[in-house]
């Protein structure tokens, strides 16, 4: 596919419409600076992609190149268009309008789709198209000697485009994630298949562990049965029965045990108590009681007797002997009085006064030693009465005690017997008769417990056989379980590998398209001839993860050509660059290459070494639109890039006014040359 | 000389016409629809620096009628002086002033062309790209499918439209 036709309206510097047929060889542009050169390439890259490149990183004070996509100048285009037709090898055309309200995204996709072969690379576009078919002036260096290392092999690899697996990446990142999910499922059902494995060997470990005794059977099971007071259908019945029989015996047994304790207890106490010495106790204080309450009343009453004596003879006392009193101690103190009694004044004698007082005296001491004496009496008669009262209260409180104890004996006595009777016992049991009760009972639960272990164990020896089935079959699971993880396992590992194969693919094809450069860019270089001391090229990849592509030039590391070339000798570098990366897309159809001023800065023997390598371009099959200043140069093109008649090419002049815009000034179709020199000889 | 056979060999395989010619003498003549040009193989870099312009004068004289005629295509005129002796660093700055010499012809002036390398590559200006890259394209899926060691039918899921399921149930029926 080349570019056929390019026509322009009030695009850039052009105002009226231009239109330029390029045919399938080669055009070569020349024109002054301002011409328009440069309008053709930018119109073209506007047309399929909507902007130009070369400003897109550029803005200023708001603008940008958008701004400045369309005719500025004085007088408005009358319209504003540009449209682009190309054609393949069959003559089929595609044209694209695009105009400043859009294009028809539609003829667009469809161009895109014949330009970018999608089954090599869906990921290219028109953009990557522009960027390795048009080589700018001012790119040359930029996209190839200046770029960093890293930049330049990412540059080149999106050149040559990548095998893109992207959907079988993503397909077998999708199978990787199923398989992780049926591996998880199958780990677990594994692991469920194991534990179940380990839980019944676990339990037929304790089962045969229980089992491990040999019981007799068919004896323990007549036994059990002879307890039961209904017949039994089954061993399971038999066993339920004798399991209630077992635990109303040793409930039984428990509460023989109690009543044993609290008979011997109280047999104790009784023993303790001597319940016979209680009752005599009992009557001797009981006969103590009556003589004492005897004794009691006659001392009360003669306390009361004696009282009455005591109260009489102190009225006596205070009643006679008070003035008898008074009189001795006046007589006593006073004495006779001129021979006569103090007294009653009658003439005594000082002996017969002092008999008579001294009888006085008498009759007054011994009332009071009366009175003395009654005192006395009634002193120790009230203390043997408090005496007596206390014993008497004691032997009453003895009395009662021994009545509540003999009671209270009598009541356990009473509950005892009630117990007695509710373990069935017969009347007054002994607590040997119990012990003797107890010892057979135990043996008989002993035998019962026995034998139900021994039934059981039967029983246990049957699930012993049922949980080793339950094993195999479960070790059949875990086998076929294990066998499934294992595939599930493969399975993974095939797409992990299949995916790192995917990957190894990928990366080898393209290192084997940017291998594949190495010689052209070497050739390239050889025909550009930058430098007349370094003739080859060194195009060297390497790095792992960050990859790096370095052009160097002498033996060994080399030297970066970057640092020792001139910017002529660089921009041939870049040519060679450039126009290597332009002939090795496998995914572009297009099969132009646009060179916009190339020539800068390149002196005549370097632009001659262009021509020359375009020429080889051209030979190559492509399409060759180069856009010149000098228009012996152009001339030179118009000459050296081979017009053919199936393959012609043409030389367009393109002109400035002011005003007015750019205008086509001349288009010198470029006719084939004859063989004249040896033909002729 | 077998250079001269070698060089009229790689013209021809780029499409060139050639025949001897003895004006210059020993010398063999090239022309396409483009460019013309004579060569002229030298014993030694020494008789090329002394002979490269009596022999381009020879052949311009010789053939003035048809330069005359060829118009727009004498200017396409190649004048093509080869030896295969090493030259030394002053001959190699005098071979290189012969090709910055514009005038009459474009000159292709080489030393040390001693293999076929070193003859495509000074004739290099009178041939077509021959590096040309040839990169594979289209079949990556089928280099995937053989190295991908998988079963035909999963191989065929995964780069066609089966699912992931169907794709691991493939897988699995191998395994």
């Amino acid at each position: 596919m080349r570019i056929a036709r390019l026509s322009i309206s009030g695009f850039r510097g052009v105002l009226h419409p231009l239109h330029l047929d390029f045919p399938t060889g080669f055009v070569v542009l020349s024109g002054r600076n301002g011409a328009g050169k440069s309008s053709v390439c930018d119109a073209i890259e506007f047309t399929l992609t909507g902007t130009i490149t070369k400003y897109a990183r550029e803005s200023e004070k708001g603008e940008d190149v958008a701004d400045y996509l369309w005719w500025r100048g004085n007088s408005p285009a009358a319209e504003r268009y540009v449209t682009l037709t190309l054609t393949n090898d069959a003559g089929r055309e595609w044209t694209i309008n695009r105009r400043p309200e859009g294009t028809d995204d539609t003829a667009l996709k469809d161009l895109q789709a014949h330009v970018c072969l999608q089954a090599i690379d869906p990921t290219k576009g028109f953009r990557d198209v522009c960027t390795t078919s048009i080589i700018r002036d001012e790119m040359i260096t930029q996209l190839s000697v200046d770029l960093a290392e890293t930049d330049r092999f990412a540059f080149v690899r999106a050149a040559v485009g990548s095998a893109s697996f992207s959907a079988t990446e993503k397909k077998l990142k999708d199978v990787s994630e199923v398989a992780q999910k049926r591996s998880a499922q199958a780990t677990r059902e594994y692991d469920i298949a194991r534990n179940r494995v380990r839980d019944l060997l676990a339990e037929i470990s304790r089962l045969r562990s229980e089992t491990s005794e040999n019981k007799d059977v068919q004896s323990s099971e007549v036994f059990l049965r002879s307890l039961t007071e209904r017949p039994v259908a089954d061993t399971n019945a038999v066993l339920a029965e004798a399991r209630k029989l077992a635990t109303d015996a040793r409930l039984k047994i428990d509460a023989a045990n109690r009543y044993l304790d609290k008979l011997q207890a109280h047999q104790t106490i009784m023993e303790q108590e001597k319940i016979a010495e209680l009752a005599q106790r009992q009557q001797a204080l009981t006969e103590s009681i009556s003589r004492l309450r005897l004794t009691v009343a006659g001392e009360q009453a003669q306390l009361s007797q004696l009282g009455q004596t005591i109260a009489l003879q102190g009225n006596n006392r205070s009643g006679e002997l008070s003035p008898l009193a008074q009189l001795h101690v006046h007589g006593s103190s006073t004495g006779l009085i001129d021979g006569r009694c103090p007294l009653c004044g009658s003439s005594i004698s000082e002996e017969d006064f002092r008999t008579h007082l001294a009888e006085i005296d008498r009759t007054l001491q011994g009332s009071a030693a009366l009175a003395a004496q009654l005192e006395s009496q009634r002193i120790s008669l009230q203390a043997d009465a408090r005496r007596h009262s206390a014993e008497l209260t004691e032997a009453l409180l003895q009395v009662d005690q021994i009545s509540a104890t003999v009671r209270s004996l009598e009541q356990q006595s009473t509950r005892l017997r009630e117990e007695a009777e509710a373990l069935s016992f017969t009347g007054s049991v002994s607590a040997e008769e119990v012990r003797a009760w107890l010892e057979g009972n135990r043996r008989k639960l002993s035998q019962i417990d026995r034998s139900i272990v021994v039934l059981e164990s039967s029983r246990l020896l049957n699930r012993v056989s049922e949980v080793e089935e339950d094993l195999a079959a479960m070790q059949r699971v875990a086998v076929d379980a294990e066998r499934q993880l294992e595939s599930m396992k493969a399975a993974e590992r095939r797409v992990k590998d299949a995916s790192a194969t995917l990957k190894r693919v990928a990366s080898e094809q393209i290192d084997e398209r940017l291998a594949s450069i190495s010689p052209l860019l070497s050739e390239l270089y050889v025909r550009l001839r930058p430098h007349i001391d370094w003739p080859q090229i060194n195009y060297l990849i390497r790095g792992d993860v960050r990859r790096f592509l370095s052009l160097r030039v002498g033996e060994g590391e080399g030297h970066n050509l970057r640092f020792m070339f001139s910017s002529g000798q660089r921009r041939a570098v870049g040519l060679a660059f450039l126009l290597s990366i332009c002939l090795s897309r496998p995914w572009c159809a297009l099969r132009s290459v646009l060179l916009d001023d190339p020539v800068q800065h390149i002196d005549d023997y370097r632009a001659l070494h262009l021509v020359e390598a375009l020429a080889a371009v051209r030979q190559s099959g492509f399409q060759v639109i180069c856009s010149v200043q000098d228009q012996e140069l152009g001339a030179l093109l118009a000459r050296r890039l081979r017009s053919t008649s199936d393959s012609p090419g043409t030389l367009i002049e393109l002109q400035y006014t002011s005003g007015s815009g750019v205008r086509l000034e001349r288009t010198a179709p470029i006719n084939p040359f004859a063989f004249e020199i040896l033909r002729s000889a | 000389m077998s250079l001269l056979h070698d060089v009229e060999a790689v013209l021809i395989t780029a499409g060139y016409e050639t025949r001897l010619a003895s004006e210059p003498k020993g010398s063999v003549y090239f022309e396409d629809d483009s460019i013309f040009g004579f060569c002229v193989a030298y014993p030694s870099v020494a008789e090329l620096l002394a002979g490269w312009l009596p022999n381009q004068e020879r052949f311009l004289v010789t053939n003035a009628p048809s330069l005359r005629r060829a118009n727009q295509k004498s200017w396409n005129c190649y004048a093509v002086h080869l030896t295969q002796t090493r030259p030394s660093d002053e001959e190699v700055r005098r071979l290189f002033e012969i090709e910055e010499d514009f005038r009459s012809t474009r000159k292709i002036a080489r030393a040390a062309v001693a293999s076929a390398g070193d003859l495509t590559r000074a004739l290099y200006p009178l041939l077509p790209i021959q590096n040309v890259v040839r990169i594979r394209g289209g079949d990556a899926n089928k280099e995937l499918a053989e190295r991908l060691h998988w079963p035909a039918g999963a191989v065929r899921a995964l780069l066609g439209r089966g699912t992931p399921s169907d794709i691991l149930d493939l897988l699995l029926e191998e395994e």
